[in-house]
């Protein structure tokens, strides 16, 4: 498949067009970790990491590629192994007595949330995260997920989001009962 | 808070407002805390789906098995068994199809093909042989495409035909009504009520880690089949149930007489009991059984 229509289908939130691009780039992405000084297993998960960056960036109609994805994909995993090897050699000179608990209710805020979401069926959590996350067109979104139209997805996005808020919020406020 | 606002902080989060645009909300937040406590929980929930959908994508990459590229030999000796097995029609059809010109027939074999690609096409092509004859051509119907890296359908007498994607008409999912006034919330439980009596209760190889030296007090962790449980979980005997239906398994968590969800997370959540009477009924049922 050309590079060309990989971002095409990308753009579209064609899941499978990722798996492609997983497979087509592996060796070549996870050798340039391995031969940085990564193990088989940060190679592998920064390679992920920045796969999904590009993902999204395409989905969201953030980027406009001149160069090969290859290109633009190595380049990714070589700034996020940096980032990672600078956090690593922060770590070893900083002493282990960082505060566990950065922020204590940002962290409740999040646990709260992210329970919440799974609260929701399948199909909810699908519309937010690719309204939210892609940056999908409703239009994408109704396709992807077998709607009629794309009204059915404006609506049902509309109500699942109003589920949402209304779950965080709840839970939220009962939680504050318990303290 | 009316929808042109909520579209508004929504674009806000996505940073798609204009400068000015931007300037304006964050004017009005300074002036309006509620709107300001508003976007605070906005933005978190923003950035929670963000995490689940990138754990989501994520662990589908974890999932899938990375096969290392054949030897370029290797590659070499498959195109050239696949183009050695069919007419010389259908090689020029595929190379037709893709961009590149029509090449000789040892062009074909010179010219280098992915490995998923030579593989899907092999199959195509050879069910292409064995049931299409030019004067059926066109009465046949197209199939579903087994793989989306070729994107025609495989009627192998058909020259130069550009790219085309196999039409699959949507799955129209019945269940909801979308005239209904009234806010239907059947979509939004799992699972499904229905498909639980249906549901075979099957082992899983689900390993659990109970952690009761933790900053969480009753919390979880699910991912990669493991689950990580913290809290006091020593004193009281706990059980995983998992219900499989036809698109997924759910797990849930069977302690101290109620029932909690399990989901996907890498980061800690806590355990929401289930409230629902008749799920709880179902997973009593099923939790009796085994």
């Amino acid at each position: 498949m050309k590079d060309s229509v990989v971002i095409e289908k990308i753009s579209r939130g064609d899941e499978k067009a990722l798996e492609y691009l997983y497979r087509k780039h592996y060796r070549m992405m996870t050798n340039a970790i391995l031969k940085n000084n990564g193990t088989e297993q940060e190679a592998k998960d920064v390679y992920q990491d920045a796969l999904i960056v590009f993902w999204q960036k395409v989905t969201s109609h953030q980027l406009t590629l001149t160069a090969k994805i290859s290109t633009y994909l190595y380049s990714v995993c070589l700034n996020l192994w940096r980032k990672e090897l600078d956090r690593k050699s922060r770590l070893s000179y900083e002493e282990h007595d960082q505060p566990e608990y950065l922020n204590d209710e940002a962290e409740e805020r999040k646990a709260i949330i992210h329970a919440c979401i799974n609260q929701l069926g399948d199909t909810c959590r699908k519309i937010l995260t690719y309204y939210y996350f892609d940056d999908l067109s409703m239009q994408d979104i109704a396709k992807k997920l077998g709607f009629a139209t794309t009204e059915t997805a404006k609506t049902k996005k509309y109500k699942c989001k109003k589920r949402l808020d209304n779950l965080v919020k709840s839970t939220y406020s009962a939680s504050d009962f318990l303290d | 808070m009316n929808q042109d606002l909520t579209y508004t902080i929504d674009r806000y989060l996505k940073g798609k407002l204009s400068e000015e645009e931007q300037r304006a909300l964050e004017e009005k937040m300074q002036q309006d805390p509620l709107l300001a406590h508003e976007v605070t929980w906005q933005k978190d929930i923003y950035h929670a789906l963000g995490d689940v959908r990138r754990a989501a994508l994520k662990s589908r990459l974890d999932n899938m098995v990375v096969h290392p590229s054949p030897h370029f030999l290797g590659q070499r000796w498959l195109t050239a068994a696949v183009v050695g097995t069919l007419l010389v029609a259908g090689s020029a059809y595929y190379y037709a199809a893709s961009d590149e010109p029509e090449p000789t027939a040892h062009q074909a074999i010179e010219a280098p093909v992915t490995y998923p690609e030579a593989y899907t096409l092999h199959r195509i092509q050879r069910d292409a042989l064995a049931t299409v004859s030019p004067e059926d051509a066109s009465s046949k119907e197209a199939p579903v495409p087994i793989d989306e890296a070729v994107n025609a359908a495989p009627t192998a007498f058909i020259k130069a035909r550009p790219a085309q994607p196999a039409v699959v008409p949507p799955q129209v999912t019945s269940q909801f009504a979308e005239d209904a006034p009234v806010v239907d919330y059947s979509d939004f439980e799992a699972p499904e009520k229905s498909a639980l009596q249906e549901n075979a209760y099957r082992e899983e190889n689900v390993t659990v880690e109970a952690l009761s030296d933790s900053r969480y007090t009753f919390h979880y962790q699910f991912f990669d089949n493991k689950l990580y449980l913290h809290g006091n979980f020593d004193q009281t005997p706990y059980k995983i149930i998992a219900l499989n239906s036809e698109e997924d398994k759910k797990l849930f968590l069977e302690f101290d007489g109620a029932y909690y969800r399990i989901g996907e997370h890498e980061v800690a959540v806590p355990l929401v009991k289930i409230e629902d009477a008749a799920l709880v009924k179902s997973l009593k049922n099923m939790s009796a059984i085994n």
